[in-house]
């Protein structure tokens, strides 16, 4: 019964680790632009960097830069998978060189960008302390994977946007994806293993994990417009002087395809003395599981939309797009069945709760805040995304052009709140550049800062830098 | 003395929070070369009577023995086996002798054996800590012990067996040796290193 009971623990806890690792190796790694010249800025959002009028559809009704402004199209160059390449990792478990690690942290490399220098594993010991009456765990450095709040993972993938029509009026089509998870230990359990608390007796921890995925094609059709425009500005580039006002919306059917969501919950507690021979345990563990019960193109049905405004005054730019905002999903027929693990019994138990059963289910919603200015060659510029992990990331950059030579520099902080550093430069050849950046970033179970290097083609448009 | 077995294992939620704790220290350790120490007070897990023994009267000249804890489980971390590589033990002992009367040498004995054997039989190379007194007088024991591969495998099974033997060698003279022996330190330090993932 016991080591049943410490099977069922086994996979818990190996997959709470397994989870909140996940969310140290990917969870930052949602917060990189794969546009090398974003990315040198520190990944902000202005109305002329590719791919902005995904994340703010009023940006498809601002006019192109002007003259004295980059406006492009940017290809990125898919650095990441040479690497791969150069260096695979083993997949055969029965090799002596397979290390689930080293796979694992594929999850947070990106295609897009060559890893120049690894950051540095966490090197500290992991010390456990127990006595009759006492357990500490110290997990060292490596206690930065239970903070002291919920460990969230999540990701959206809404590309390739296939849009067609002019800056005012378009239709498209785009997979829309979506992949959450959001742990929580209760304050007791993290302190236990994030704060090296010793645990108590008599006591309760416990956690929740919810996890949900779906993946829908979304039909999109929407208008972009200039409410205000600044006829005035130098070359009508709102950027450049002048008083302009641009709003959007993009509406969506969405044909669901699948979804799969569970919530779970789990606790232990102990007893008078934890390592005594009298008290009974509690330990329990349960686990609700919908998912749509035959996954295909129309399995369900919803509709969200995506809006955005973009204020341009005397050189200062405001944008505030928001996606998926009432982005809502009927699925037609879902099964529910819950799975249980009780200590006092020592068994796990299926059950089916629910069939065929209609659900609604949500897409996240998903914006920026960005702010710039542009004084002569200087942009400066600032952007507050709200990831789809319910973070708010800050971001800051600049970027100034000598000629047909840019230089770029920023700052953003990570889903850990630690501040990393990206740079960028390039060259601008007629209607064709390129752009190159270099990121430090966190991502592993690490407090390091690694850096990578990112290059894109850049398709110029009329204007640009001279 | 305290036979017991069954009753005086850590019961099923002490395994659970156990088990929680090593599983995830030993993926935290599976991410980079890192140690997973493992620091138990064994001393706590006894009884105040296992702590503590009355030795004597032993007759100079004579040789005596008292099972100071007599052969009982111990409960190792569970699934350490699985996942680890113990690459160090330490056993670290310390006692009080306080004696009474008589003079003589001594030394105390820790056994640790397989599950389900008799340590004082199975382990031919106890944790020995040594003392010598003479009249009334008190003397420290503190012993560390860097443990074999034999002990270091023995770390890796989920239980163990321990039994604590004080042996007495009763020196000439005129008044039996006796005194008491109070127990101060009983620690094991299992350093291991994650072998899953890799």
């Amino acid at each position: 019964m016991v080591q049943g009971g410490i099977a069922v623990l086994k996979r818990i806890v190996t997959a709470g680790i397994a989870l909140g690792a996940l969310a140290a190796i990917a969870g930052p790694a949602g917060a990189q632009s794969f546009d090398a010249r974003r990315l040198g800025m520190g990944g902000i959002i202005v109305s002329e960097v590719s791919g902005s009028n995904t994340q703010n559809v009023a940006y498809r009704a601002v006019p192109k830069p002007g003259k004295s402004f980059a406006g492009y199209n940017a290809i990125p160059l898919p650095l990441g998978i040479i690497q791969y390449f150069a260096d695979p990792p083993e997949f055969d478990p029965d090799n002596p060189n397979f290390n689930v690690f080293q796979i694992a942290n594929l999850l947070g490399q990106s295609p897009w960008t060559l890893q120049l220098i690894e950051p540095e594993e966490l090197s500290s010991d992991i010390i456990i302390d127990i006595s009759k009456n006492s357990l500490a765990v110290d997990l060292g450095e490596l206690q930065r994977l239970f903070p002291d709040e919920s460990i969230r993972y999540g990701v959206s993938w809404q590309s390739p946007n296939l849009e067609f029509g002019t800056p005012n009026v378009f239709a498209g089509v785009r997979p829309q994806t979506d992949g959450r998870m959001s742990l929580d230990l209760d304050p007791a359990l993290q302190q236990v293993l994030g704060e090296a608390a010793p645990v108590q007796p008599n006591s309760v921890y416990g956690a929740t994990d919810e996890v949900q995925a779906q993946t829908a094609i979304a039909f999109t059709a929407g208008a972009a417009l200039p409410l205000v425009t600044a006829p005035d500005a130098p070359e009508g580039d709102p950027r450049r002087g002048g008083f302009a006002v641009y709003a959007g919306a993009r509406l969506k059917y969405l044909s669901g395809i699948a979804f799969w969501r569970a919530d779970a919950a789990g606790n232990f507690a102990t007893g008078d003395t934890i390592f005594g021979t009298t008290t009974p345990i509690d330990a329990a563990y349960q686990a609700d599981i919908r998912d749509a019960s035959d996954p295909k193109f129309g399995a369900g049905t919803g509709v969200g939309g995506d809006f955005g405004v973009a204020v341009f005054v005397d050189k200062i730019e405001i944008g505030v797009g928001v996606t998926d905002l009432g982005s809502t999903m009927t699925w037609k027929n879902t099964d529910l069945k819950r799975i249980a693990y009780d200590s006092v019994s020592g068994n796990t138990t299926t059950e089916e709760l629910e069939r065929g059963v209609e659900y609604k289910s949500k897409f996240p919603v998903t914006g920026s805040l960005n702010v710039a200015y542009r004084t002569g060659p200087m942009m400066f510029g600032g952007t507050l995304d709200r990831t789809s992990n319910e973070r708010w990331i800050p971001r800051a950059g600049f970027e100034t052009w000598a000629l047909a030579v840019p230089l770029r520099g920023g700052v953003y902080l990570d889903t850990y709140k630690q501040l990393q550093f990206t740079a960028g430069s390039g060259i601008k050849l007629g209607s064709i550049g390129l752009d190159i950046a270099l990121a430090t970033n966190s991502r592993g179970i690490t407090t390091d800062r690694g850096l990578e290097l990112a290059a894109s083609l850049a398709l110029y448009g009329p204007g640009g830098s001279e | 003395m305290n036979p017991t077995i069954r009753s005086r294992r850590p019961n099923k939620a002490a395994r659970f929070v156990l088990l929680a704790c090593a599983l995830t220290a030993m993926v935290a350790v599976g991410c980079g070369d890192k140690s997973l120490i493992v620091r138990v007070d064994l001393l706590t897990f006894l009884t105040a009577d296992e702590q503590n023994a009355h030795y004597g009267p032993v007759p100079p000249g004579i040789s005596d023995s008292v099972d100071v804890v007599q052969s009982r489980r111990l409960n190792l971390l569970p699934g350490l086996d699985d996942v680890s590589t113990v690459t160090d033990v330490q056993v670290e002992v310390g006692a009080i002798i306080t004696n009474l009367t008589g003079s003589g040498t001594g030394r105390i004995a820790v056994y640790l054996s397989p599950a389900d054997t008799d340590p004082f039989v199975t382990d031919s190379t106890p944790v020995v800590g040594t003392f010598t007194v003479n009249g009334a007088m008190a003397d420290t024991i503190e012993t560390i012990v860097v443990g074999d591969a034999e002990l270091a495998e023995l770390f890796t099974g989920k239980e163990a067996q321990i039994g604590i033997r004080l042996v007495l060698d009763s020196g000439v003279g005129l008044a039996p040796m006796e005194g008491d022996i109070q127990l101060t330190t009983l620690r094991a330090v299992v350093t291991a290193k994650e072998a899953v993932f890799e």
